[in-house]
């Protein structure tokens, strides 16, 4: 595809499983649940590398007959001009200009084309490392190559959807509750702790993937001992002032030096990702219990929106099904090889 | 000793190895990780190794807290006992630096606060052989003990927005090296001229910990000697 125009956008897939291991922050998606979603909707593997798209616009020509989706934040796609739905595959031929803005409900889009993209790997991901200076942001008269073709489905001239599906969305409301299990260092705040429960948070500007910024009244640690650098948690709640909380998402260092009030779950972490400069969060606590079927229930939900999806698909005349995974097939991503 | 497990979230738990030296500590965590990297199990994404505990992640549709953490513990008796993998031979590498000046504006002031000279300064820190002790963030830092100073030397009161890469810094007791460009509250005492990562190796950078660190101090005219030298040439 040529980029016409880019806000900030960037090549990504699920993240750097392995990175942790060797120092390096694990990134990617920073909303896993659309990232999936967007890939499945266009028949690829889950980690196929997909555009991520960050509160600004984006337009490209694609170079091949193509099965797109967009999904994430509320978004207009437009197809040749012609407006079209989030959430839904999309047939677009080769030559026809495609452009996705992101609106002001969430923050973040994905885009997916059938077989992905072409993308430089780093320790088996193509995820952009900000510290490192690695990954493909994008910018206007970039070709990034597309690694697959998919002549139009059924209809695509009619304007509309090729068909609706119920696709797993990540839940997201400018006052968000975001479930959270208690850190591993939860006792140094004494009582104060509840506060992270009782008290709502406004999301600062200066809020990004490495960590977002929460203004309001946080607890206080009460312990003055000195903290060893210590393996944080994607999702770690840190206390670095009196006035700040600092949430850590999948561009954190993997080490720091600040106590682990609480973790936001997985399901959280997504929701945290589509927050929007000056939204309120508030947090519930959870048990692991809970928020490990929750992560449970979300896989299967997954699981079987892939195969209704897919059924669909098939039924279409998409021949070519978990496409797109230039990742290796190891323990990098273990959950893929069942997938397909 | 005692091995502590603690959740962080349900995809993350840190080991904490209490009630042991710093040392026992530190090679106990260590030997975990080396094990966890060698015998990966199935829906462990990997961990991060530090100074008296681990992080280790998973993949929580495929591995949970119950199921990982009489494993990890088992793990972390074995390696308190010695059992396990033989220890690595650890790789020596001898890092050339230009201290002070513009390449370490904070040699005077670490001097300073230690009433000395920046000679002798430079002669602490290159004076023997120091042990990665883990890679750190941000983008796999190595992380070593810091010199025989008299004292430990207080962090920048405001960070700087940004050091060169290859930066030779001290803060506390400890040491780093950092890869890349970045923040830091470090007292940055010198350059190296030396690329201590290489995007294009496996690893990024060569050190793992337990491998071995030593400074030599080199003049600004010698910087150009070193041009396009990446650490791992300097392996022995």
């Amino acid at each position: 595809m040529r980029i016409l125009s880019a806000g900030f956008a960037a090549v990504t897939d699920l993240g750097r499983f392995s990175g942790p291991s060797y120092g390096l922050s694990v990134n990617g998606a920073l909303d896993q649940l659309s990232a999936r979603t967007a890939n499945i909707l266009v028949g690829n593997h889950d980690n196929a590398p997909l555009i991520e798209l960050t509160a600004s616009e984006l337009v490209f020509v694609c170079s091949n007959d193509q099965l797109i989706a967009v999904t994430g934040a509320a978004a207009d796609v437009t197809v040749d001009g012609v407006s079209m739905p989030t959430h839904s595959p999309l047939s677009v031929r080769a030559g026809w200009t495609v452009a996705v803005r992101v609106l002001d409900s969430g923050l973040r889009s994905y885009v997916a084309v059938h077989g992905g993209l072409e993308a430089e790997m780093l320790l088996g991901s193509c995820a952009p490392d900000s510290m490192i200076g690695f990954g493909m942001r994008l910018g206007a008269g970039d070709e990034v190559a597309e690694l697959g073709v998919c002549r139009p489905l059924s209809n695509p001239f009619l304007g509309g959807a090729v068909f609706t599906l119920d696709v797993p969305r990540t839940p997201y409301d400018r006052s968000s509750v975001v479930p959270v299990t208690d850190g591993p260092d939860l006792d140094e705040f004494g009582a104060s702790a509840t506060l992270l429960y009782r008290e709502q948070y406004a999301v600062e500007a200066r809020s990004n993937h490495v960590g977002l910024r929460l203004s309001g009244r946080p607890p206080h640690r009460e312990s003055s001992a000195e903290v060893l650098s210590r393996g944080v948690p994607v999702g770690a709640i840190e206390v670095p002032s009196t006035t700040d909380l600092l949430l850590l998402h999948r561009g954190r260092g993997v080490t720091a030096g600040y106590p682990v009030l609480a973790v936001v779950t997985g399901a959280g972490l997504d929701t945290v990702a589509q927050l929007r400069p000056g939204d309120v969060v508030r947090f519930r606590r959870t048990t692991l219990e809970r928020a490990g079927r929750a992560h449970l229930e979300r896989h299967l939900a997954v699981q079987r929106f892939r195969e209704r999806c897919w059924n669909a698909l098939a039924e279409n005349g998409v021949d070519r099904l978990g496409v797109g995974d230039r990742s290796h097939p190891d323990r990098s991503h273990p959950d893929l090889i069942s997938a397909v | 000793m005692n091995i502590q497990l603690l959740p962080c979230g349900e995809a993350a738990i840190r080991v904490l190895v209490d009630d042991a030296g710093a040392e026992e500590q530190w090679r106990v965590v260590h030997r975990v990780a080396d094990w966890l990297l060698k015998n990966p199990v199935p829906g462990v994404y990997g961990s991060v190794p530090t100074y008296d505990s681990l992080l280790v992640e998973f993949d929580a549709s495929r591995q949970n807290v119950e199921t990982l953490a009489p494993l990890l513990s088992l793990m972390a008796r074995d390696a308190l006992h010695g059992d396990g993998p033989a220890p690595r031979t650890p790789k020596h590498f001898t890092l050339p630096v230009v201290y002070g000046g513009e390449h370490g504006p904070d040699l005077g002031f670490v001097a300073d606060f230690l009433s000395t000279t920046e000679a002798e300064v430079v002669a602490l820190h290159t004076a023997e052989e120091r042990v990665v002790r883990c890679l750190g963030g941000p983008a796999a830092s190595c992380m070593i003990d810091g010199p025989a100073f008299a004292r430990p030397i207080p962090r920048l009161a405001d960070p700087r927005l940004e050091v060169p890469p290859n930066a030779v810094s001290v803060a506390g007791r400890q040491g780093v090296i950092g890869p890349v460009r970045s923040p830091s509250g470090w007292r940055l005492i010198g350059l190296s001229p030396v690329s201590v990562m290489d995007r294009a190796t496996e690893t990024l950078v060569p050190y793992r910990p337990g491998d071995v660190i030593r400074f030599s101090a080199i003049q600004p005219d010698q910087w150009d000697d070193y041009a396009g030298v990446h650490l791992w040439e300097l392996a022995a």
